[in-house]
Protein backbone atom coordinates (compact mmCIF):
# COMPACT_ATOMS: atom_id res chain seq x y z
CA UNK A 1 0.00 0.00 0.00
CA UNK A 2 2.80 2.44 0.88
CA UNK A 3 4.33 1.95 -2.52
CA UNK A 4 1.37 3.38 -4.37
CA UNK A 5 1.93 7.12 -3.82
CA UNK A 6 5.59 6.78 -4.76
CA UNK A 7 4.81 4.66 -7.79
CA UNK A 8 2.05 7.09 -8.78
CA UNK A 9 4.37 10.07 -8.44
CA UNK A 10 7.07 8.43 -10.51
CA UNK A 11 4.59 7.46 -13.20
CA UNK A 12 3.11 10.96 -13.19
CA UNK A 13 6.56 12.49 -13.56
CA UNK A 14 7.22 10.05 -16.34
CA UNK A 15 4.01 11.12 -18.09
CA UNK A 16 5.18 14.65 -18.86
CA UNK A 17 8.02 13.71 -21.20
CA UNK A 18 5.82 10.89 -22.47
CA UNK A 19 3.16 13.36 -23.63
CA UNK A 20 5.75 15.73 -24.97
CA UNK A 21 7.25 12.84 -26.86
CA UNK A 22 4.27 12.37 -29.14
CA UNK A 23 6.45 13.52 -32.03
CA UNK A 24 3.88 13.84 -34.80
CA UNK A 25 1.80 16.41 -32.94
CA UNK A 26 4.22 18.23 -30.67
CA UNK A 27 6.49 19.54 -33.40
CA UNK A 28 3.79 21.99 -34.47
CA UNK A 29 1.48 22.06 -31.40
CA UNK A 30 3.83 22.58 -28.48
CA UNK A 31 1.41 24.84 -26.55
CA UNK A 32 -1.35 22.26 -26.86
CA UNK A 33 1.00 19.52 -25.66
CA UNK A 34 2.20 21.60 -22.68
CA UNK A 35 -1.38 22.35 -21.64
CA UNK A 36 -2.36 18.74 -22.06
CA UNK A 37 0.65 17.36 -20.18
CA UNK A 38 -0.68 18.94 -16.99
CA UNK A 39 -4.13 17.37 -17.29
CA UNK A 40 -5.41 14.34 -15.41
CA UNK A 41 -6.09 12.53 -18.69
CA UNK A 42 -2.42 12.69 -19.64
CA UNK A 43 -1.63 10.76 -16.47
CA UNK A 44 -4.75 8.62 -16.24
CA UNK A 45 -2.83 5.39 -15.70
CA UNK A 46 -0.28 6.93 -13.36
CA UNK A 47 -2.97 8.42 -11.13
CA UNK A 48 -2.84 7.16 -7.54
CA UNK A 49 -6.61 6.52 -7.31
CA UNK A 50 -6.51 4.51 -10.53
CA UNK A 51 -3.51 2.50 -9.38
CA UNK A 52 -5.34 1.62 -6.17
CA UNK A 53 -8.62 0.75 -7.86
CA UNK A 54 -6.84 -1.19 -10.58
CA UNK A 55 -4.99 -3.26 -8.00
CA UNK A 56 -8.29 -3.96 -6.21
CA UNK A 57 -9.88 -5.18 -9.43
CA UNK A 58 -7.08 -7.66 -10.04
CA UNK A 59 -5.19 -5.51 -12.57
CA UNK A 60 -7.63 -6.26 -15.37
CA UNK A 61 -6.01 -5.42 -18.66
CA UNK A 62 -9.29 -4.09 -20.06
CA UNK A 63 -8.92 -1.00 -17.83
CA UNK A 64 -5.79 -0.06 -19.75
CA UNK A 65 -7.71 0.18 -22.99
CA UNK A 66 -8.77 3.64 -21.83
CA UNK A 67 -6.27 4.48 -19.09
CA UNK A 68 -3.13 3.59 -21.04
CA UNK A 69 -4.07 2.74 -24.61
CA UNK A 70 -0.48 2.87 -25.78
CA UNK A 71 0.98 1.39 -22.66
CA UNK A 72 2.14 4.83 -21.48
CA UNK A 73 1.14 6.87 -18.45
CA UNK A 74 -2.14 8.06 -19.90
CA UNK A 75 -4.18 9.04 -22.93
CA UNK A 76 -2.23 10.43 -25.88
CA UNK A 77 -3.07 12.87 -28.69
CA UNK A 78 -4.22 10.30 -31.19
CA UNK A 79 -6.67 8.58 -28.87
CA UNK A 80 -9.03 11.53 -29.31
CA UNK A 81 -7.70 12.90 -32.58
CA UNK A 82 -8.08 9.50 -34.16
CA UNK A 83 -7.81 10.72 -37.73
CA UNK A 84 -5.24 13.41 -37.01
CA UNK A 85 -5.92 16.69 -38.82
CA UNK A 86 -9.49 17.35 -39.88
CA UNK A 87 -10.99 15.14 -37.16
CA UNK A 88 -13.72 17.64 -36.32
CA UNK A 89 -15.84 15.13 -34.47
CA UNK A 90 -13.37 15.20 -31.60
CA UNK A 91 -15.52 17.83 -29.85
CA UNK A 92 -18.54 15.56 -29.98
CA UNK A 93 -19.73 13.85 -26.78
CA UNK A 94 -19.55 10.57 -28.65
CA UNK A 95 -15.79 11.01 -28.96
CA UNK A 96 -15.60 11.28 -25.15
CA UNK A 97 -17.99 8.34 -24.85
CA UNK A 98 -15.41 5.94 -26.24
CA UNK A 99 -13.98 5.89 -22.73
CA UNK A 100 -16.63 7.69 -20.68
CA UNK A 101 -19.36 5.16 -21.48
CA UNK A 102 -17.81 1.87 -20.48
CA UNK A 103 -18.02 -0.77 -17.84
CA UNK A 104 -18.43 1.24 -14.60
CA UNK A 105 -18.64 4.48 -16.62
CA UNK A 106 -22.08 5.95 -17.38
CA UNK A 107 -21.14 9.59 -17.98
CA UNK A 108 -22.28 9.83 -21.59
CA UNK A 109 -25.73 8.36 -20.79
CA UNK A 110 -26.08 10.85 -17.92
CA UNK A 111 -24.98 13.68 -20.24
CA UNK A 112 -27.75 12.70 -22.67
CA UNK A 113 -30.18 12.77 -19.75
CA UNK A 114 -28.95 16.32 -18.99
CA UNK A 115 -29.56 17.43 -22.58
CA UNK A 116 -33.00 15.79 -22.64
CA UNK A 117 -33.89 17.84 -19.53
CA UNK A 118 -33.01 21.06 -21.36
CA UNK A 119 -29.30 21.40 -20.53
CA UNK A 120 -27.40 23.28 -23.22
CA UNK A 121 -23.70 22.91 -22.44
CA UNK A 122 -21.35 20.43 -24.11
CA UNK A 123 -18.48 18.44 -22.57
CA UNK A 124 -15.81 20.94 -23.59
CA UNK A 125 -17.78 23.96 -22.28
CA UNK A 126 -16.85 22.81 -18.78
CA UNK A 127 -13.88 20.49 -19.17
CA UNK A 128 -11.65 22.28 -21.70
CA UNK A 129 -9.04 24.54 -20.17
CA UNK A 130 -5.35 25.21 -20.10
CA UNK A 131 -3.04 28.06 -19.15
CA UNK A 132 -1.99 28.63 -22.77
CA UNK A 133 -5.64 28.91 -23.86
CA UNK A 134 -5.47 25.95 -26.19
CA UNK A 135 -8.47 24.20 -24.63
CA UNK A 136 -6.30 21.12 -24.14
CA UNK A 137 -5.63 21.39 -20.40
CA UNK A 138 -8.60 19.24 -19.57
CA UNK A 139 -9.92 19.94 -16.12
CA UNK A 140 -12.28 18.01 -13.87
CA UNK A 141 -12.90 16.92 -10.31
CA UNK A 142 -9.22 16.20 -9.69
CA UNK A 143 -8.96 19.99 -9.40
CA UNK A 144 -10.45 21.35 -6.19
CA UNK A 145 -11.21 24.70 -7.84
CA UNK A 146 -13.25 22.93 -10.49
CA UNK A 147 -15.64 21.62 -7.82
CA UNK A 148 -16.20 25.01 -6.20
CA UNK A 149 -19.86 26.10 -6.28
CA UNK A 150 -20.99 22.94 -8.08
CA UNK A 151 -23.41 21.88 -5.36
CA UNK A 152 -26.17 23.64 -3.45
CA UNK A 153 -27.69 22.25 -0.26
CA UNK A 154 -30.94 23.38 1.34
CA UNK A 155 -32.65 22.33 4.55
CA UNK A 156 -36.42 22.57 4.80
CA UNK A 157 -38.37 21.48 7.87
CA UNK A 158 -41.75 19.79 7.56
CA UNK A 159 -44.22 19.03 10.32
CA UNK A 160 -45.47 15.44 10.03
CA UNK A 161 -47.77 13.37 12.26
CA UNK A 162 -44.71 11.63 13.68
CA UNK A 163 -42.89 14.88 14.43
CA UNK A 164 -40.58 17.26 12.61
CA UNK A 165 -38.76 16.05 9.51
CA UNK A 166 -35.69 17.67 7.89
CA UNK A 167 -35.79 17.62 4.09
CA UNK A 168 -32.31 18.04 2.59
CA UNK A 169 -32.31 19.26 -1.03
CA UNK A 170 -29.24 18.52 -3.18
CA UNK A 171 -28.82 20.15 -6.58
CA UNK A 172 -25.71 20.34 -8.74
CA UNK A 173 -24.55 22.03 -11.94
CA UNK A 174 -22.74 19.13 -13.61
CA UNK A 175 -23.91 18.24 -17.12
CA UNK A 176 -23.99 14.57 -16.10
CA UNK A 177 -24.48 12.60 -12.91
CA UNK A 178 -22.56 13.61 -9.79
CA UNK A 179 -20.09 12.09 -9.46
CA UNK A 180 -19.28 11.42 -13.09
CA UNK A 181 -16.61 8.91 -13.90
CA UNK A 182 -15.81 5.52 -12.56
CA UNK A 183 -16.73 3.33 -9.63
CA UNK A 184 -14.11 4.63 -7.21
CA UNK A 185 -15.63 8.09 -7.04
CA UNK A 186 -18.56 8.94 -4.80
CA UNK A 187 -20.45 11.86 -3.33
CA UNK A 188 -21.25 11.43 0.32
CA UNK A 189 -24.02 13.19 2.22
CA UNK A 190 -23.61 13.49 5.95
CA UNK A 191 -26.39 14.87 8.16
CA UNK A 192 -25.77 15.37 11.89
CA UNK A 193 -28.31 16.26 14.56
CA UNK A 194 -27.03 17.92 17.74
CA UNK A 195 -28.93 18.73 20.92
CA UNK A 196 -29.06 22.14 22.60
CA UNK A 197 -25.71 21.43 24.35
CA UNK A 198 -24.04 20.64 21.04
CA UNK A 199 -23.87 16.90 21.72
CA UNK A 200 -24.24 14.61 18.73
CA UNK A 201 -27.68 12.94 18.80
CA UNK A 202 -27.71 11.12 15.47
CA UNK A 203 -26.02 10.95 12.08
CA UNK A 204 -27.36 9.92 8.69
CA UNK A 205 -25.09 9.16 5.71
CA UNK A 206 -25.95 8.55 2.09
CA UNK A 207 -23.53 7.61 -0.68
CA UNK A 208 -24.16 8.52 -4.32
CA UNK A 209 -22.19 6.91 -7.14
CA UNK A 210 -21.67 3.32 -8.18
CA UNK A 211 -23.21 1.00 -5.63
CA UNK A 212 -23.74 -2.68 -5.15
CA UNK A 213 -27.41 -3.59 -5.09
CA UNK A 214 -28.39 -7.25 -4.66
CA UNK A 215 -25.04 -8.36 -6.02
CA UNK A 216 -25.10 -6.00 -9.02
CA UNK A 217 -23.15 -2.77 -9.46
CA UNK A 218 -25.45 0.12 -10.43
CA UNK A 219 -24.92 3.81 -11.22
CA UNK A 220 -26.65 5.67 -8.37
CA UNK A 221 -25.14 9.08 -9.02
CA UNK A 222 -27.13 12.28 -8.45
CA UNK A 223 -28.95 12.89 -11.76
CA UNK A 224 -28.33 16.12 -13.73
CA UNK A 225 -30.81 19.05 -13.74
CA UNK A 226 -32.57 17.26 -10.92
CA UNK A 227 -32.98 18.01 -7.24
CA UNK A 228 -32.68 15.06 -4.89
CA UNK A 229 -34.55 15.32 -1.59
CA UNK A 230 -33.46 13.23 1.39
CA UNK A 231 -35.72 13.16 4.46
CA UNK A 232 -34.70 12.41 8.01
CA UNK A 233 -36.65 12.74 11.29
CA UNK A 234 -35.32 15.53 13.47
CA UNK A 235 -35.55 13.43 16.65
CA UNK A 236 -34.18 15.23 19.67
CA UNK A 237 -31.92 17.54 17.66
CA UNK A 238 -31.88 21.29 18.17
CA UNK A 239 -29.56 21.92 15.23
CA UNK A 240 -28.98 20.11 11.95
CA UNK A 241 -25.63 20.22 10.13
CA UNK A 242 -25.38 18.91 6.56
CA UNK A 243 -22.31 18.40 4.41
CA UNK A 244 -21.59 16.87 1.04
CA UNK A 245 -18.11 15.60 0.18
CA UNK A 246 -16.62 14.43 -3.11
CA UNK A 247 -14.59 11.27 -2.64
CA UNK A 248 -11.97 10.43 -5.21
CA UNK A 249 -10.67 7.20 -3.78
CA UNK A 250 -12.24 3.74 -3.79
CA UNK A 251 -13.66 2.13 -0.59
CA UNK A 252 -16.87 2.95 1.29
CA UNK A 253 -17.50 5.92 3.58
CA UNK A 254 -16.23 4.00 6.59
CA UNK A 255 -12.73 4.62 5.22
CA UNK A 256 -11.22 8.10 5.49
CA UNK A 257 -10.33 9.59 2.12
CA UNK A 258 -7.58 12.18 2.50
CA UNK A 259 -8.26 13.38 -1.04
CA UNK A 260 -11.96 14.07 -0.49
CA UNK A 261 -13.23 17.61 -1.11
CA UNK A 262 -15.99 19.43 0.75
CA UNK A 263 -18.54 20.44 -1.89
CA UNK A 264 -21.02 22.25 0.34
CA UNK A 265 -22.19 22.45 3.93
CA UNK A 266 -25.06 24.10 5.72
CA UNK A 267 -26.46 24.29 9.23
CA UNK A 268 -29.85 25.24 10.69
CA UNK A 269 -31.46 25.50 14.07
CA UNK A 270 -34.61 23.38 14.32
CA UNK A 271 -37.54 25.81 14.24
CA UNK A 272 -40.78 25.78 16.19
CA UNK A 273 -42.72 26.10 12.90
CA UNK A 274 -44.96 28.93 13.99
CA UNK A 275 -44.62 30.26 10.46
CA UNK A 276 -41.97 32.40 8.87
CA UNK B 1 -32.51 31.72 -29.99
CA UNK B 2 -36.29 32.19 -29.92
CA UNK B 3 -36.54 29.66 -27.12
CA UNK B 4 -33.87 31.53 -25.16
CA UNK B 5 -35.65 34.90 -25.59
CA UNK B 6 -38.97 33.35 -24.59
CA UNK B 7 -37.40 31.81 -21.50
CA UNK B 8 -35.66 35.09 -20.57
CA UNK B 9 -38.91 37.01 -20.91
CA UNK B 10 -40.80 34.43 -18.92
CA UNK B 11 -38.27 34.33 -16.10
CA UNK B 12 -37.35 37.98 -15.79
CA UNK B 13 -40.04 40.24 -17.18
CA UNK B 14 -43.34 38.45 -17.33
CA UNK B 15 -43.22 36.18 -14.35
CA UNK B 16 -43.66 38.78 -11.66
CA UNK B 17 -46.57 40.87 -13.01
CA UNK B 18 -48.45 37.89 -14.34
CA UNK B 19 -48.05 35.79 -11.25
CA UNK B 20 -48.77 38.71 -8.96
CA UNK B 21 -52.13 39.14 -10.65
CA UNK B 22 -52.92 35.48 -10.15
CA UNK B 23 -52.47 34.52 -13.77
CA UNK B 24 -50.55 31.27 -14.25
CA UNK B 25 -47.70 30.77 -16.64
CA UNK B 26 -47.41 27.48 -18.48
CA UNK B 27 -43.86 26.15 -18.45
CA UNK B 28 -42.32 22.98 -19.75
CA UNK B 29 -40.47 20.69 -17.38
CA UNK B 30 -37.17 21.77 -18.99
CA UNK B 31 -37.95 25.46 -18.31
CA UNK B 32 -38.79 24.67 -14.71
CA UNK B 33 -35.56 22.66 -14.26
CA UNK B 34 -33.46 25.46 -15.77
CA UNK B 35 -35.15 28.06 -13.56
CA UNK B 36 -34.44 25.97 -10.46
CA UNK B 37 -30.76 25.64 -11.39
CA UNK B 38 -30.37 29.34 -12.23
CA UNK B 39 -29.36 31.77 -9.52
CA UNK B 40 -29.33 30.58 -5.91
CA UNK B 41 -32.24 31.28 -3.61
CA UNK B 42 -34.86 29.55 -5.72
CA UNK B 43 -37.19 26.73 -4.73
CA UNK B 44 -39.84 24.88 -6.75
CA UNK B 45 -42.79 23.80 -4.62
CA UNK B 46 -45.33 21.34 -5.99
CA UNK B 47 -48.84 21.88 -4.57
CA UNK B 48 -50.62 19.84 -7.24
CA UNK B 49 -52.79 16.79 -6.69
CA UNK B 50 -51.22 13.34 -6.56
CA UNK B 51 -52.76 12.55 -9.95
CA UNK B 52 -51.18 15.58 -11.62
CA UNK B 53 -47.80 14.80 -10.04
CA UNK B 54 -47.99 11.30 -11.43
CA UNK B 55 -49.06 12.43 -14.90
CA UNK B 56 -46.58 15.30 -15.20
CA UNK B 57 -43.85 14.71 -12.62
CA UNK B 58 -41.21 17.33 -11.90
CA UNK B 59 -37.58 16.39 -11.36
CA UNK B 60 -36.81 19.47 -9.29
CA UNK B 61 -39.90 20.20 -7.18
CA UNK B 62 -40.38 19.71 -3.48
CA UNK B 63 -43.75 17.96 -3.16
CA UNK B 64 -45.76 19.42 -0.29
CA UNK B 65 -48.89 18.36 1.52
CA UNK B 66 -50.98 19.87 4.27
CA UNK B 67 -50.84 23.51 5.30
CA UNK B 68 -48.19 26.08 4.36
CA UNK B 69 -47.57 26.64 8.07
CA UNK B 70 -46.31 23.02 8.30
CA UNK B 71 -43.20 24.06 6.35
CA UNK B 72 -40.15 26.17 7.10
CA UNK B 73 -38.04 26.62 3.97
CA UNK B 74 -34.28 27.05 3.86
CA UNK B 75 -33.27 30.63 4.80
CA UNK B 76 -31.43 31.01 1.48
CA UNK B 77 -34.74 30.77 -0.40
CA UNK B 78 -36.01 34.11 -1.69
CA UNK B 79 -38.09 33.08 -4.68
CA UNK B 80 -40.65 30.27 -4.93
CA UNK B 81 -42.10 28.73 -8.07
CA UNK B 82 -45.44 27.14 -7.23
CA UNK B 83 -46.48 24.27 -9.50
CA UNK B 84 -50.27 24.29 -9.44
CA UNK B 85 -53.37 22.68 -10.85
CA UNK B 86 -55.27 25.60 -12.44
CA UNK B 87 -58.52 24.27 -11.04
CA UNK B 88 -59.65 24.54 -8.34
CA UNK B 89 -57.73 27.72 -7.52
CA UNK B 90 -58.34 27.76 -3.75
CA UNK B 91 -55.57 25.40 -2.63
CA UNK B 92 -52.74 27.13 -4.48
CA UNK B 93 -54.03 30.61 -3.66
CA UNK B 94 -53.70 29.75 0.01
CA UNK B 95 -50.04 28.79 -0.60
CA UNK B 96 -49.37 31.83 -2.79
CA UNK B 97 -50.84 34.29 -0.30
CA UNK B 98 -49.09 32.67 2.67
CA UNK B 99 -45.69 32.70 0.96
CA UNK B 100 -46.08 36.22 -0.40
CA UNK B 101 -47.02 37.42 3.08
CA UNK B 102 -43.93 35.69 4.48
CA UNK B 103 -41.78 37.77 2.12
CA UNK B 104 -41.10 35.33 -0.71
CA UNK B 105 -41.29 36.37 -4.34
CA UNK B 106 -43.86 33.91 -5.69
CA UNK B 107 -44.48 32.71 -9.24
CA UNK B 108 -47.43 30.51 -10.12
CA UNK B 109 -46.82 28.00 -12.89
CA UNK B 110 -48.82 25.28 -14.58
CA UNK B 111 -46.74 22.43 -16.02
CA UNK B 112 -47.28 22.28 -19.78
CA UNK B 113 -49.35 19.30 -20.96
CA UNK B 114 -47.23 16.71 -22.73
CA UNK B 115 -44.17 18.03 -20.90
CA UNK B 116 -43.20 14.76 -19.35
CA UNK B 117 -40.37 14.53 -16.91
CA UNK B 118 -37.27 12.93 -18.37
CA UNK B 119 -36.67 9.62 -16.63
CA UNK B 120 -33.21 9.07 -15.20
CA UNK B 121 -30.72 7.33 -17.46
CA UNK B 122 -30.93 3.57 -17.05
CA UNK B 123 -28.98 2.42 -14.03
CA UNK B 124 -26.18 0.99 -16.12
CA UNK B 125 -24.94 -2.18 -14.60
CA UNK B 126 -21.25 -2.68 -14.06
CA UNK B 127 -19.78 -5.67 -15.83
CA UNK B 128 -16.44 -7.33 -16.13
CA UNK B 129 -13.93 -5.61 -18.35
CA UNK B 130 -12.86 -7.10 -21.61
CA UNK B 131 -9.52 -8.75 -21.28
CA UNK B 132 -7.20 -7.58 -24.01
CA UNK B 133 -3.93 -8.92 -25.23
CA UNK B 134 -2.32 -5.84 -26.72
CA UNK B 135 -0.41 -6.17 -29.94
CA UNK B 136 2.24 -3.74 -28.79
CA UNK B 137 2.77 -0.35 -27.27
CA UNK B 138 2.20 1.59 -30.47
CA UNK B 139 -0.97 -0.06 -31.70
CA UNK B 140 -2.63 -1.33 -28.57
CA UNK B 141 -6.00 -0.14 -29.83
CA UNK B 142 -5.94 -3.06 -32.26
CA UNK B 143 -5.88 -6.05 -29.94
CA UNK B 144 -4.73 -9.36 -31.34
CA UNK B 145 -7.31 -11.17 -29.27
CA UNK B 146 -10.25 -10.15 -27.08
CA UNK B 147 -11.62 -12.28 -24.27
CA UNK B 148 -14.89 -11.93 -22.35
CA UNK B 149 -15.00 -13.15 -18.79
CA UNK B 150 -17.64 -15.82 -18.13
CA UNK B 151 -19.71 -15.75 -14.93
CA UNK B 152 -17.57 -18.61 -13.56
CA UNK B 153 -14.45 -16.50 -14.06
CA UNK B 154 -13.06 -18.33 -17.06
CA UNK B 155 -12.07 -16.38 -20.18
CA UNK B 156 -13.63 -16.96 -23.55
CA UNK B 157 -11.89 -15.89 -26.76
CA UNK B 158 -14.09 -13.67 -28.93
CA UNK B 159 -14.12 -13.89 -32.73
CA UNK B 160 -12.09 -11.10 -34.40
Amino acid sequence: MRGFPVAGLLLWLASVPWVLAQPDCVACHLDHARDYAGSAMAGSAADHAFQLEWAQSGRQEGCLECHAPDGGAGVGCRHCHVAGHGARSVGSPVACGRCHQQAFENTLARFREYRARGGERSCLDCHAGGAAGTGHGFTGPSSEAFLEGVVRLTTTFRRADSGLVAVIGISHRAGHGLPGGTAGRAVELNVRGRDARGELVWTVSRRFGWQQDAGRWLDKSLPPLHITYVETPVGGAARIHTSLRYRRMPYGHEHYDEKSVLLAETGRHVPGLEGR
Amino acid sequence: MIRAIRWLLATTLLAVPLSASGFQLVWSEAEIARWAHGVTGRLVVDVRSATSRQQRPSSVALPVEGEPSDYDFDPSVREVLLLVDPEPPEPWRIWRDHLAQAGYRVHVVDVAPGSESVPPAPEAEGRSFRYLVPRGLCDAREPVQVYERNPDGTLEAQPQ
